[in-house]
This record gives C-alpha cells, sequence and structure tokens, in this order.
C-alpha cells in the first residue's frame, strides 16, 4: 500500500475559508466532525442510508458521509452551525425546538438542512411535497407529523404569512 | 382536571429543543477531545468458536497503532449489564459480530486497518441458529463457558434459582423457564363453542437507534470520565469501577443526552474496554459503532415461536388459553433479560383478560448463537400482543361478536389481582374509555360497510387491538431525585435518568415547577451525570413521569418545606401558614405578608435541598398503561402490499403532563410500530447465523413517505398512585399496531397473517392459504 | 476505509489513461453513492480512484427532436428526473431517475452512474466468499434471494441487477457511448448490460473494460408513450423488488412499436420479446395484458425463496400496460 495520501485543501464551509490537510480517504463529514468541530452534522449510518449528514453543497442537499472531503474542495458548504445560533434561529431550527419536532435531535440538522434546501427552490410547498424533499432523512422518534407541520409552519414564517 | 395548575398539563416547549434544532447538543458520539485515539473492534466471523491465537504483530507494527486489546489483556473481573454479568473480553466467542480484540490509533481509518491486521485462529464449534432447534435432544451448547453461577452477587436470581438444561434457561426443575397456569385449559376448551389454533412467527429486529452508540474515555490519575451512549450509567459506573479496579468514587459517567435509545442501550464491552484503553494508553480514547455494530452488537427484540389455542363461548366469555412460546434469548449466558422478558409475556395478556378462567403459557427461553435480545420499545408486550390479539379477533369473528366488545367482556378491571405483579391490584384501568375513544376518532361505524365499498384488487378493512403494558410502576428499579434551591432562589432538579429523546426532564421539571408554583423557567438543573445526580436505575420500561416523576415531586415537597421553614423564621409565622407560588413565598390568605424565594433563600445560604426516592413495590396498587390501536389498511391482494390509509392510537395515560410530549411519543411509537408490522426484521443467514440485512438500507426502519395519517388519542381519567395522576405511555404505543393492522388485512381480504413482519411475500402467501381452506 | 491515491481527471483522455495505468488497481469515482460505500466496507480495495466529476461539460442533456437525446454521463439524477423535456418525451427515464434511492443520492448520483453500479448483495457485503469476491460460488440459490435475487437465472452471480434507470433507458432503446485509450464504441443497452461478466479478474455487472468510461447516452426520439413501475418495501431508499418499463406507440388502441423491459428479476434489464410480439399489432384489451404478462414470464426460474417475484412482475406489467393503453 502506498503511504498515506496528504492533500491541502480549501473547504469554504458557512461562509468561512479553512485550509485543511485531508487523507485521501476523509470524507467530508470525518472533517467537519473529527476535525472542524462542526458536530451538529451527524451521522448514523455512514453510506447514504439514513441522512442524518445532511449539509448543502453548492445549494443542493447532499450527504456528507457519501463525499470525499477531496471532492468537496472549492464548494460552499452549508452545515446547521451556519443557519443559525442559540440567539439568532432559523426560522427552521425555531419552529423544530419550539413544536417538539425534534426528539432526540440526531436526524433533526438533516432534516432542517434538507427542509432549507427545500425551502430555498420552493418557498410555498404543499405537505407532499415536504414529504418527498425529506425523504430522504430517515427519523425514528417523532413518526415525522411533527417534522413536517414545523417545516410547513417555518415556510408561513419566511413568507411572511401569519 | 380540576385544580389550577401553571405548568402541569401545558405543551410547554421542551428544554432541549434549542440545542437540539441548532446542533449544540453534545450527545456522546459528538465529544471530541485533543490527543484523542479511535477505538475499533475486531468481531468473531463465526457464530460459534474458541479463539485459539491472535497474533498482532503486523498490526503493532503499523504506524499510528496505540495500543491493542486481546482476551488475555484484559482484568478477569465481571461487569454487568441487566443481570448477565460478563468480562470485557472471553476466549469463547458466541455470535457473528462478538467482540474478539480492541485497537486504539490515531485515526479512526488506522483503527479500522489495524483490526483487519490482526491475525486470529478460531476453533470454529457447533452452533445453535434457531430457539426451537435449540432445543431438541442431541443439540450442541450455544454457550461452553460461562461465568460461575456462583460469583454472582447474593439476591441475583440466578445464582440460587437458575439452572441451564441443554439451551434451555430454566428453574432447576427441568420445564419451560416460565409458566403461568390457572384453572384448567383442558376443561375449558370442553366448554368452548369456538376454537382457534395458530401458530405465530415474528422476526428479531433492532431499535435502531440514529446515534450509533459511542464512548469516550479519559483516564487521569487514577480516576475514569466516561461520556458513553446508555440508559445506564450507574451500573456503567459500577461495572468500569470493578474492571479498572477504582474505587466508585473515582469513576464518573456522564449520559445526560442519547440519540434515541429505546431500552438498548445499556452497558457493554464497548465501554468498558474503551476505559481499558483510556488507562493503557493515557490518552483519551474514543469509539463509535458502525451502523452495523449498532445492529448486531445491541440487543434486540427477540425472535419468537408461539403454539397457541384459545376458546371461547358464544355468548363472549373466553373459556381457555393455551401458548407454547420460544424465545430466542441469543448469545447472553444467562438470560436474566430472557427470563424477565418471558415472565412478561406469559402474564400481562392474561391481565389484560383477566375473565378468562383457564390459562396455560408456558415459556421456553433458548440460549441460540445470535445477537443479545432483550428489552426494546413495549418490552415483552409487542412479543405477546401481536399473537393474543389476532387470535382475540378471530374468536370475536367465529361468534359473530364486535371485536371491540368481544375484548371489553372478558377484560381486566380495577381492582383486579395481577399475575404480572403478584400480590397486587390494578389501579385504574381507563382501557373501556380509550377504546371507545379511539373507536370514535376512526369512526369504527364505518367498519361494516367499508369492505363492500371497496372491489377490484385493492380490499379496504379495518382492524383494531387492545394492549397493557407497564407504565413505571413494575418493579424495574428504584429511583431518586434530588431538588436544591440555591442562594440565588434558583431551583433545580437533579436526575439520574438520561433524555434519550423523550424529553423527561422538561417533564420532570414541569411537575417540580409546579410543586412551587413557578413556571418552567425557573426550574434549572442536571441529568444523568453520576458526579452530580442521585442515582435512577434508567430510563426504561416508561418509568421515567412515574416512578422517578414521583422521586421527584417528593425531593421537591422536601425541598419546599424546608424553604417554607427557613421563610417562617424570617416571617415569624409558622410554616404551615405559608405558601409558594409566582417565585415567592407568602402568608396564605395575605399575600402582602411575603418574601421572595431569593431572600429565603440567602437566607439558607443554599442550603435547601430535598431528596426523594421511589422504590419499586411501595404501593400495594399497581399501575398499567393501557391503550387501543385502530387501523384502517387498503391490502393490494395481486402483490400483497398493505396500506395503511390510517392509524389511530388511544391511551390511557392517566394524566398528560405535557400534551405536546406525550403526543410525539404516541406518533413516534406507532411509527415504530408501523415498521414492525410491515417492513423491519432480521433475516439470518441459516448456515452461518449471520444477520444478513444488518445494512441500514435493509433494517428497512419507515421513511417519511411510508407514514400514514396517525391521530393521537389522550385519555385523561387520572392515576391516584402518582402524584399528578400520570402514568408513563412512550412505549405503549408501538404494540397494538402490528396486530391492529393484521387484524385489519384479515377483515378486508379474510386472510389470517400469523408473521411479522407482514411483507408483500407474506402477505401473498397468507392469502394462498385462505383462498385454499376457502376463507 | 483504506487509504487510496486519488486522481482528479480534467479531461476524458487524462481518466481513461489514469485507468489504463492501474488497471485492476483502480475505480471510476463520478457521483460515488455507490463506490464509496463499497470501499467503506472493504467489497472493493482500489489502490487508485479516479475521479470524473471534475471533467467539464460532461452533465448536459440535449433535446432537439428528432434527433436523438443525448444526456452527457455525468448528469445527475435530479437533473434528469427534473428536466420538463424527459418528462414530456422520455417519462419512463425521468419517471426511474426520480424515484432511485432518496434526494440526497439522485442530486449527487449520475446516470452512468446508476446503470453501473453494483449489485446489492447481503452475501456479498457480508463478507461471503462469492464470485464477486474471492470464491467460486453463489449463496443465493440456496440462500436468502426474498429481495435481490433473480429469477431469471444468471452466470454464476445470480444478484438482480438493481437499477431503475437501466431498465426504462433500455426500454427506450438507449445507446451508451464509451471511450477508452483505443477511441470510442457505442453500444445498445442490451450489450452494456448482458448480465455479470468477467473482466480480467472482476466479475462486472457491466461491460465496461478496465480503462473504459462513460460518455454519454444517447435516446432515439419517437413519438413514443413511455412509463416505469417501481414495486419497492418503502417509498424511499429501497431497491425495486420488481419494476417494470415500456415503451410503445399505440395508435387507435392498437399496438405498434413497442418495448419491454422488467427490471429487479434478472442479473440485467430484461426485455421481453415474447410479450412484445404477442402484443404488437393487436388492440389492448385485459385479456391480451395477461397473456403478454404470461408470455413475459414464461422462462421464470425463481429461486428458493422468491417466486413470489414472479407473480409480482406479471401483475405489475400487466397494470403498466393497461395504465399506457389508456
Amino acid at each position: 500500500m502506498d503511504a498515506q495520501e496528504i492533500h491541502d485543501i480549501t473547504l469554504m464551509i458557512n461562509g468561512k475559508v479553512h485550509q485543511v490537510s485531508v487523507d485521501s480517504n476523509w470524507t467530508l463529514n470525518d472533517v467537519l466532525r473529527n476535525r472542524l468541530g462542526l458536530t451538529g452534522t451527524k451521522r448514523a449510518c455512514d453510506y447514504g442510508g439514513c441522512g442524518s449528514c445532511t449539509v448543502l453543497m453548492d445549494g443542493l442537499d447532499v450527504y456528507s458521509c457519501s463525499i470525499l472531503a477531496m471532492e468537496a474542495a472549492g464548494k460552499e458548504i452549508l452545515t446547521i452551525e451556519g443557519l443559525g445560533t442559540g440567539e439568532n434561529l432559523h426560522p427552521l431550527q425555531k419552529s423544530f425546538a419550539l413544536s417538539y419536532a425534534a426528539q432526540c435531535g440526531w436526524c433533526t440538522p438533516g432534516m432542517i438542512m434538507s427542509a432549507k434546501a427545500l425551502l430555498d427552490r420552493e418557498p410555498n410547498p404543499t405537505e407532499q411535497a415536504v414529504r418527498v424533499a425529506l425523504s430522504g432523512v430517515l427519523c425514528r422518534c417523532t413518526g415525522y407529523t411533527s417534522i413536517i407541520q414545523a417545516v410547513l409552519g417555518a415556510a408561513r414564517v419566511m413568507r411572511g404569512d401569519s | 382536571m380540576s385544580e389550577n395548575l401553571l405548568t402541569v398539563g401545558r405543551s410547554v416547549p421542551p428544554i432541549y429543543g434549542i440545542e437540539k434544532a441548532t446542533g449544540a447538543l453534545c450527545f456522546p458520539a459528538d465529544v471530541t477531545l485533543p490527543g484523542m485515539l479511535w477505538m475499533k473492534i475486531l468481531r468473531s466471523p463465526h457464530a460459534h468458536a474458541r479463539i485459539l491465537e491472535v497474533d498482532a504483530t503486523a498490526a503493532h507494527k503499523m504506524k499510528g497503532v496505540a495500543a491493542i486489546l486481546t482476551h488475555r489483556d484484559v482484568p478477569r473481573v465481571l461487569f454487568g449489564p441487566y443481570q448477565n454479568e460478563i468480562y470485557a473480553l472471553e476466549e469463547e466467542l458466541r455470535f457473528v459480530g462478538d467482540t474478539v480484540a480492541a485497537v486504539a490509533a490515531e485515526d479512526w481509518n488506522i483503527a479500522e486497518e489495524a483490526v483487519r491486521a490482526l491475525r486470529v485462529k478460531y476453533e470454529v464449534l457447533p452452533a445453535i441458529h434457531d430457539a426451537e432447534a435449540g432445543t431438541q435432544s442431541g443439540a450442541p451448547d450455544a454457550i461452553v463457558d460461562y461465568p460461575d453461577p456462583l460469583s454472582i452477587k447474593p439476591g441475583d436470581i440466578r445464582a440460587d434459582q437458575l439452572a441451564t438444561f441443554g439451551n434451555i434457561i430454566g428453574l432447576k426443575e427441568g420445564g419451560p423457564t416460565v409458566a403461568n397456569r390457572r384453572g384448567d385449559v383442558e376443561a375449558g376448551f370442553q366448554q368452548s363453542d369456538v376454537l382457534v389454533e395458530r401458530v405465530f412467527r415474528q422476526s428479531e429486529v433492532n431499535a435502531v437507534s440514529h446515534e450509533p452508540r459511542a464512548c469516550v474515555a479519559i483516564y487521569e490519575d487514577g480516576k475514569c470520565t466516561l461520556w458513553c451512549s446508555v440508559q445506564d450509567p450507574y451500573r456503567l459506573q459500577d461495572g468500569a469501577a470493578r474492571v479498572l479496579g477504582l474505587p466508585m468514587a473515582n469513576v464518573r459517567v456522564v449520559a445526560t443526552n442519547l440519540g434515541g435509545a429505546f431500552g438498548v442501550k445499556v452497558t457493554g464491552r464497548f465501554a468498558i474496554l474503551c476505559a481499558l484503553l483510556a488507562r493503557d494508553t493515557g490518552r483519551p480514547v474514543k469509539i463509535w459503532f458502525s451502523r452495523e455494530e449498532e445492529s448486531i452488537d445491541s440487543h434486540n427484540r427477540s425472535a419468537l415461536t408461539h403454539y397457541v389455542r384459545a376458546g371461547a363461548k358464544k355468548d363472549g366469555s373466553l373459556t381457555a388459553i393455551q401458548v407454547r412460546t420460544f424465545l430466542d434469548n441469543g448469545y447472553w449466558p444467562f438470560g436474566g433479560l430472557g427470563q424477565n422478558i418471558g415472565f412478561a409475556i406469559c402474564t400481562r395478556p392474561v391481565d389484560l383478560y383477566h375473565r378468562c378462567p383457564n390459562v396455560n403459557w408456558e415459556v421456553f427461553v433458548v440460549r441460540t448463537n445470535r445477537p443479545s435480545t432483550g428489552p426494546y420499545r413495549g418490552r415483552a408486550d409487542a412479543e405477546s400482543h401481536f399473537p393474543v390479539e389476532s387470535v382475540m379477533d378471530e374468536l370475536a369473528q367465529k361468534i359473530a361478536m364486535d371485536p371491540i366488545e368481544f375484548r371489553l367482556k372478558n377484560r381486566l378491571r380495577q381492582g383486579d389481582d395481577l399475575c404480572s405483579a403478584p400480590k397486587k391490584i390494578v389501579s385504574t384501568v381507563w382501557l373501556e374509555e380509550a377504546a371507545r375513544s379511539g373507536a370514535a376518532a376512526i369512526d369504527w361505524q364505518r367498519r361494516a360497510a367499508l369492505r363492500a365499498s371497496h372491489s377490484g384488487a385493492r380490499k379496504r378493512g379495518m382492524g383494531m387491538a387492545m394492549v397493557i403494558h407497564s407504565c413505571g410502576s413494575n418493579p424495574a428499579g428504584t429511583s431518586e431525585a434530588e431538588v436544591a434551591i440555591d442562594s440565588e432562589g434558583r431551583i433545580a432538579l437533579f436526575s439520574g435518568t438520561a433524555d434519550q429523546g423523550s424529553e423527561q426532564q422538561t417533564t420532570l421539571r414541569q411537575m417540580v415547577a409546579e410543586v412551587f408554583g413557578v413556571a418552567l423557567d425557573d426550574v434549572g438543573g442536571a441529568n444523568a451525570d453520576t458526579s452530580t445526580c442521585p442515582f435512577d436505575s434508567g430510563p426504561f420500561s416508561s418509568r421515567t413521569v412515574y416512578a422517578t416523576g414521583i422521586a421527584a415531586c417528593r425531593a421537591a415537597e422536601t425541598a419546599k418545606s424546608k424553604l417554607l421553614e427557613c421563610a417562617s423564621l424570617v416571617l415569624n409565622t409558622a410554616a404551615k401558614d405559608l405558601e409558594t407560588g409566582n417565585k415567592f413565598v407568602w402568608l396564605r390568605g395575605d399575600r402582602s405578608k411575603r418574601l421572595s424565594l431569593r431572600d429565603v433563600a440567602a437566607h439558607a445560604g443554599g442550603s435547601i435541598r430535598g431528596h426523594g426516592i421511589h422504590r419499586p413495590n411501595e404501593d400495594p396498587l399497581f399501575a398499567y398503561g393501557f391503550a387501543a390501536a385502530f387501523a384502517e389498511v387498503e391490502v393490494d391482494i395481486e402483490t400483497g402490499e398493505v396500506k395503511v390509509i390510517r392509524l389511530v392510537s388511544s391511551h390511557d395515560v392517566g394524566r398528560a403532563i405535557n400534551p405536546m410530549i406525550v403526543e410525539g411519543q404516541i406518533l413516534g411509537g406507532a411509527a415504530q410500530g408501523l415498521g414492525y408490522a410491515l417492513t423491519e426484521g432480521f433475516c439470518f443467514d441459516q448456515r452461518t447465523g449471520t444477520a444478513l440485512n444488518q445494512w441500514f438500507l435493509d433494517l428497512r426502519t419507515p421513511s417519511i413517505l411510508d407514514i400514514p395519517d396517525i391521530e393521537p388519542v389522550i385519555v385523561e381519567l387520572g392515576e391516584p398512585t402518582h402524584p399528578f395522576g400520570a402514568k408513563g405511555c412512550s412505549e405503549i404505543s408501538y404494540v397494538g399496531v402490528a396486530p391492529a393492522i393484521a387484524n385489519a388485512i384479515c377483515h378486508a381480504t379474510g386472510a389470517r397473517v400469523t408473521e411479522l413482519p407482514m411483507t408483500p411475500d407474506v402477505v401473498l402467501k397468507a392469502l394462498r392459504e385462505a383462498k385454499r381452506t376457502g376463507a | 476505509m483504506k487509504n487510496f491515491k486519488h486522481i482528479d481527471a480534467s479531461s476524458t483522455e487524462e481518466a481513461v489513461s489514469a485507468l489504463a495505468r492501474y488497471g485492476e488497481g483502480a475505480r471510476v469515482l463520478a457521483g460515488g453513492q455507490d463506490l464509496l460505500f463499497r470501499i467503506k466496507k472493504y467489497i472493493v480495495n482500489p489502490e487508485c480512484v479516479v475521479n470524473i466529476k471534475t471533467i467539464r461539460g460532461l452533465n448536459f442533456i440535449r433535446s432537439d427532436a428528432p434527433e436523438p437525446v443525448r444526456i452527457g454521463a455525468l448528469a445527475t439524477l435530479s437533473q434528469i428526473a427534473q428536466s420538463p423535456q424527459l418528462q414530456r418525451s422520455h417519462a419512463a427515464l425521468a419517471q426511474a431517475a426520480g424515484v432511485v434511492a432518496s434526494p440526497q443520492i439522485r442530486n449527487m448520483g449520475t446516470v452512468a452512474g446508476n446503470i453501473c453500479q453494483d449489485v446489492w448483495c447481503w452475501y456479498l457485503q457480508d463478507g461471503f466468499s462469492c464470485w464477486k469476491s474471492d470464491g467460486k460460488f453463489c449463496d443465493l440459490a440456496a440462500g436468502d434471494s426474498r429481495y435481490y435475487g433473480s429469477v431469471m437465472g444468471g452466470h454464476l452471480c445470480l444478484s438482480n441487477h438493481p437499477s431503475d434507470t437501466a431498465v426504462a433507458l433500455a426500454a427506450l432503446d438507449a445507446k451508451v457511448h464509451v471511450v477508452s485509450p483505443r477511441g470510442g464504441r457505442v453500444a445498445p443497452m442490451d450489450e452494456f448490460l448482458c448480465g455479470h461478466n468477467w473482466v480480467g479478474a472482476r466479475l462486472q455487472s457491466h461491460t465496461l473494460e478496465l480503462d473504459e468510461i462513460v460518455t454519454e447516452i444517447e435516446i432515439p426520439f419517437r413519438p413514443t408513450r413511455s412509463t416505469y413501475v417501481k414495486f419497492a418495501l418503502r417509498k424511499s431508499w429501497d431497491f425495486a423488488i420488481a419494476s417494470v418499463a415500456v415503451s410503445a406507440v399505440i395508435q387507435e388502441r392498437v399496438w405498434t412499436d413497442l418495448r419491454i423491459v422488467l427490471g429487479a428479476v434478472a442479473t440485467f434489464p430484461y426485455r421481453c420479446t415474447k410479450a412484445e410480439d404477442l402484443l404488437r399489432g393487436r388492440p389492448m384489451g385485459e385479456d391480451l395484458a395477461i397473456a403478454a404478462a404470461d408470455a413475459a414470464l414464461k422462462r421464470a426460474k425463481p429461486l428458493r425463496m422468491n417466486q413470489y417475484k414472479v407473480d409480482l412482475s406479471k401483475t405489475l406489467l400487466r397494470r403498466a400496460l393497461l395504465s399506457l393503453a389508456a
């Protein structure tokens, strides 16, 4: 086997530039969680079966576990930490937090990022559109009802409806 | 409810909500420390084998490998999840996936490469892959070595009562592991007008907690701290201390928030090995399971086979129930888990149908070379209600009685004695109220016309099931709580229970807030940290709101009486004349005579603390939760597809302390129950014992596109043994879904599905069988 | 995950020359949604990964009727599913692309990757010795074949081909454009996917040589109707247990030109020429649909646990034919 293949790459995460040395076999998820301390992005399966690792890459929702760190070089990455904080919540975060749409909280960042991708392209989705858009993130706790309502509620807030 | 309550009964937002929605909440898997090593486990490729030799030479030579542990390197000290005590590593391997060795390395990839570089020689032993096969004479032993029963702590049931006959875990006299007998079943069958005989098979399922379990250990100056995904941090504290040879005071376990648990995240080898590696390397060590490890190195809901016979009279009275159950206990040496579950299986449904005079239910708990099985959401009751509720429906059908009325006629009533809790009587039974409310919600009246209204290949039907389930007062352990008021007047609740998603800390703090008459925001606290919180046996069996809730209310009442005593000295009045409210202590009847909580607390100098305890068996009244599940389905008789149109899950919860959380728990439990009903289930390779579908894709938990409209119904008629009248409710909603769907399928098509999960191939088989027998 | 050399190819020439250099040690990374799983689980152990997603200009969808539609190898499944043009002219493909796995996988996964993906087989993934690992055995014949086993037999490996889009593309008579250092070739779908076959020491599910990559897919434009129907246990993520793609020209209720392909029943998208012959020139009716479905599965040889897939496929086909003709 060759020695470790190490590459210096530039990652743009939540509007900040990070210079990181990565092994060729590190995923974007590995770098976010294990090297940059961005543990808001979760992981439940590590091969695209759960969605808890969902982040936005150039505006599209993707699985950070199934993208090599090197593939993410030069792309705009948005994680849950870049969406909002406790003092400055994004409407989706507020909606999830207040309505018990986050039970254990493990799928929540993935759900919210996937919902963000939806609302960016469709500010007024139907319930069915929400279901389809979130069908790449599994939840084991809620039965999804509260999640769908939270997304629809946040969409209303973002559109300025009462 | 008549009282005017401030917080209890209100849907206040959960306390951890914002941290969960921002990703700021730190789960054990999120703990990352400077200089941390990554641990990986080598797992057995054989269902049953003995390790002859581990050659770690190549792995040791790899750059970045810090330490390797084999069975020769770990202390010969037992530690115990539940009543099953094991060693950190053993020479005998008992299932495909058993722990062979552990490596700590500089990063996760190196650790994995090092594990793969370990060269192990195995002596392969004959294995048992199926519970029933394990009971045959001449079957090989699933387990050869096991810890000497005499080394177990005194008082443990195993030590003096349990023995193993072949692979059957049983009482010393032999026979089934547990049995529940009353009356004379043969006489009962003689009296019956109708009889049903069926065989039911249920697949093993995983809880699929989304956070794969993790542990981060640090060991410094003879002190060890573990952040670990366990629901039983105190048991881990005890076990780690024993194996590390430390006093318990030197071991701290933190398990504040878990990414789902459902009963299965318990002390295991992974955490003990992590602690040992931290000690050996002097550096922080982290293990984080892969999904496949979470699938198999967990305890799953057992695979079961039930042979059922039941009879009833034309007037709807049950005459006899006879069941023989084979329960796959997996690889655990003793079966404390299986024995408890076996007892609950053969008693609780019998309590539900208390009027049935003749019962003989035998459970054989069998050791096999498969993953460990044990309690997972709806412990024992998901296991037993599927056959019982299926058979009840069939009996009702045979005597042309409404399935609800048939069940209610035979049900448990308030004050009845319980075979599932000997010497106790049931406190409240709001089952009929739950069933009637649920029936109204799904419009049960439509049932008769529903079948006729859909022709063609897609048939509609409606079915229901009734459920009894523990709600915390089962003797699962002790709960303690502490309530403290600091000199600033801030109230804090310290509880040993982890929040695994059910936000019990919110509910507990609501109750504490209510005792003091303050808002939820005025109560802080900490949970599931062994260094600051008093003992709790953990959030299992829907027990937290009930048992820990009683302890928390008692702690709050004690703290409050100390507060009032202190205030009485300042106000120069009798404590009994004082009351609290709105962050003040005031004179009853004259609120102008008052002191702020802060002023009283400043006076007390942080000395106001109350301790509360709830002990199992302290009350002769026993609280049970009851539920009724209703399903409307559409069955495609050509493809075998079952589409659930609607679920109604109706619950006797005593009182909903936080209705939003209660509804969330009901919805989530029903969704998991839907997975158990339709898609989830391990497929084991019969040749090797491998769990073939351990991949996340093939665990097939329902996606957002698979969940129907689910309606939760809450019945609040109180429970006198709890200070606010609450019962636990987080597991019971799981239980009734599978039988309700099976009954709806039968109503729609006439086909009785007797296997879980009810996948298209299984449904098609049942349809063929129904056609053959002319049903 | 093991370490490997990572090469970002900036052109097809660079990609195929790297592949030629590393031979069996190389793997192609496009969307990576299948490959990374296989590397992580040590199912494949490449010395070198050649990333072709860095090749510019390979993610096009060009439609200029009546010329064939041309789809670049790196067009994502989301692009295809959401293309209004394809939804109109080649509905089966847009439908198939839209039901692959999950939205996130469709955002990264490419059409070329989807047709070149390897089998989803428990025995392979669980480390059993098999034709696709280091052995000479397939456990599916006697083992658990309930979801992912062929019902049409197979050569060595009995795992069914898992792709959704390949079934639609075969029904739409697509051709695959391939390049290597030796030049280009064009392969019809039934040549490109024809069961498991040896390429060097690899038992592959497609016929790409080690130094070849797909560059584009060409689909003839015909004024046809087409449909793709997928049956899976869950409505997200799951591979098909059975699927059907049909494309046809139907005039006055009479089938004139049609292709029927079944998915998840064979080791390749299974073309049903007998059923096509039966339908051609006849007016549609329930009896004819039943006869065509029977003809389509006449040669079925189900394994121990997947007999039901035969009946299921017949039902799906019958319903697809009737709905397309309606």
